[in-house]
């Protein structure tokens, strides 16, 4: 039996020693690496059970665990595993290992559905930080801090999340004594946001979702606009000359009809001079927009779908 | 369960082989410790020799091992029943915690739909039905919420959050709480308050050296002291400013700390 005094650490994380430990007297603190900090994420008490993959597979412990007071430990190494089993049926380890791998397969699962589900209040809280402070840049500390108050993610947890998005191509994390992050375009948490939550909340598709037709019309746009457009009061104005030349060299296969504008222009995302509605489609002179709006909405369809698989793929690149 | 003594089986499903299991498998495990269903079909691939485990050899064989290994038997089962049932459950600390902390950065110049605002948290943080209803029903008992009929005639009620910023307090107070720590503003002794409350009707001059603030203090607290300057600079209520012995009253966190004392008993859940 192995004795601690308060204060004594059993194990340390990371380490490799290949024991199993039962706790037979005593409290100890479970203590986890954050970043720089060392958080405490509960305690253990006697009959608990600590170590199976150090034992079986020399696997590193998860954690650290220190003595919050006297603490009576029993400690099995690998000899004594193998000394123990000689005695037993070939099958009966095997079923500890079993038995672990499940475990392990299951908590691998949980903290997979954890970090996805945690995706919706990271989103909400990076388009309320840039919103409070007015920037696409800040501090992660404390919107991770709030994310573990409202979601209840870790901050390890968190940070693979944010690799993830980072991943996707619409942010970057800028490091130095306060880890910062960078969303390159400032309204597409709060865009992401609202559409997985109108999409969770009602049948219909979001109206920010678009069909592959608005996205090359909405892409060609800001194409057009990069060279022909002409920037007036809210908007960017364009030609239709201008505005079908680059379509057509854009993508040469597709037509430019009035059907193919009307879903833009019904949700306004697109307008034409004269109004769409009034006229006829080849009376119209300039379409117009506000480009900042309709860079948003190309890059929510670009990454919207990305979301379902190559978030996880990020995520576990990072 | 099975183990496979001698030779190799084959898992299959509609004719198609899922995989082969070789000498040396144990078949049946998940099924024995959740008493599922197999989860497909097993027939030998070529012959082999099986060895049946039924409860009663389980049992035998139980006898005979260690306790230590039982005890990891009986913790890896436990777990793995535990990891399930989790899975969808919330993995915030505290139901009241998580929905102020929601509520704070939620709240808008205006009264949210409760309905929708319910709905939206729940989403966020997997909180069920119930744990969410009974912590709106604190929020309104601390008088933090105040649920009204919407003035356009609709059924849902409208949530108007009493003072948006009370609920970041409200939130620092229940961590200290979870932590079994006291909260900075409700461990202040009735002189440090005096102090904090004439602090507050300051609203000019707030850069002065150590001993001009403590002189300002002891017009309104004669009783205030140097130990009080310490503390107040601990809390962040003062901050020194460079090399220039100078201390600059911080009126934000002067303001936290004041919210926090003027409304202790809603915070606390007294009234």
């Amino acid at each position: 039996m192995k004795k601690l005094l308060a204060r004594d650490v059993l194990f340390k994380e990371g380490e490799i020693n290949g024991k199993l430990f039962v706790i037979r007297k005593g409290e100890l603190m479970i203590q986890k690496k954050e970043g720089s900090k060392v958080r405490n994420e509960g305690t253990i008490g006697p009959r608990s059970v600590v170590g199976i993959g150090s034992l079986l597979n020399g696997e590193a412990h998860p954690y650290t665990l220190r003595a919050m007071e006297t603490v009576e430990v029993e400690e099995i190494s690998q000899e004594e595993f193998q000394a123990a089993s000689q005695n037993l049926p070939v099958w009966f380890p095997k079923l500890l290992g079993i038995l672990h791998s499940r475990a392990k397969h299951l908590e691998k699962n949980k903290a997979r559905l954890d970090k996805i589900h945690a995706l919706p209040s990271l989103l909400f809280l990076c388009a309320r930080y840039i919103r409070h402070f007015k920037k696409d840049t800040f501090n992660l500390e404390p919107m991770l801090d709030d994310l573990r108050v409202l979601n209840g993610l870790a901050y390890n947890d968190s940070f693979e999340l944010l690799r993830g998005l980072c991943g996707l191509g619409i942010a970057e994390l800028i490091p130095g004594e306060h880890v910062q992050i960078h969303f390159y375009r400032k309204n597409l948490p709060a865009l992401l946001y609202r559409t997985l939550f109108t999409r969770m909340a009602g049948k219909k598709l979001p109206q920010s979702l678009l069909s592959a037709n608005d996205q090359t019309i909405l892409t060609a746009f800001v194409s057009a606009a990069k060279t022909k457009g002409v920037s007036k009061q809210d908007g960017t104005f364009i030609s239709v000359k201008d505005f079908t030349a680059v379509y057509k060299r854009l993508f040469p296969m597709l037509k430019l009809t009035r059907r193919a504008l009307e879903n833009l222009t019904r949700c306004h995302f697109l307008y034409s001079n004269p109004p769409f509605h009034t006229v006829d489609f080849d009376k119209i002179e300039q379409f117009y927009a506000n480009l900042e709006t309709v860079k948003d909405l190309v890059e929510l369809n670009r990454v919207y779908p990305l979301l379902d698989k190559q978030l996880l793929e990020a995520m576990k690149r990072s | 369960m099975y183990y496979v003594e001698q030779g190799e089986l084959e898992a299959f499903d509609d004719n198609q082989i899922l995989k082969f299991i070789p000498q040396g498998s144990l078949v049946g495990v998940t099924s024995v410790m959740d008493g599922t269903p197999f989860a497909y079909h097993i027939r030998a691939g070529r012959d082999s020799v099986l060895v049946k485990i039924d409860q009663k050899g389980l049992g035998e064989i139980l006898k005979k091992t260690p306790p230590w290994m039982l005890s990891a038997i009986n913790s890896l089962a436990k777990e793995s029943s535990h990891l399930k049932q989790s899975v969808s459950k919330p993995i915030y600390h505290n139901t009241l915690e998580s929905f102020a902390k929601f509520l704070a950065l939620r709240a808008e110049n205006k009264p949210l739909d409760t309905a929708q605002t319910i709905k939206e948290y729940m989403w966020q943080t997997r909180s069920g039905k119930d744990e969410t209803a009974n912590a709106l029903k604190e929020l309104i008992r601390r008088r933090f919420v105040v649920l009204k009929p919407d003035v356009s005639g609709k059924p849902n009620a409208q949530m108007h959050l009493v003072k948006p910023k009370l609920f970041h307090i409200l939130v620092d107070f229940l961590r200290a709480e979870r932590h079994g720590i006291t909260y900075p503003p409700f461990g202040l002794s009735q002189r440090e308050r005096s102090c904090l409350e004439f602090l507050g009707l300051e609203d000019s001059l707030f850069t002065r050296s150590r001993e001009e603030w403590l002189k300002y203090l002891q017009t309104a607290t004669p009783l205030a002291d140097i130990i009080i300057m310490i503390r107040f600079v601990e809390l962040g209520i003062f901050s020194e400013v460079g090399d220039s012995k100078k201390l600059f009253l911080e009126t934000e966190t002067l303001d936290r700390y004041l919210c926090a004392i003027h409304e202790e008993r809603n915070i606390r859940g007294l009234s």
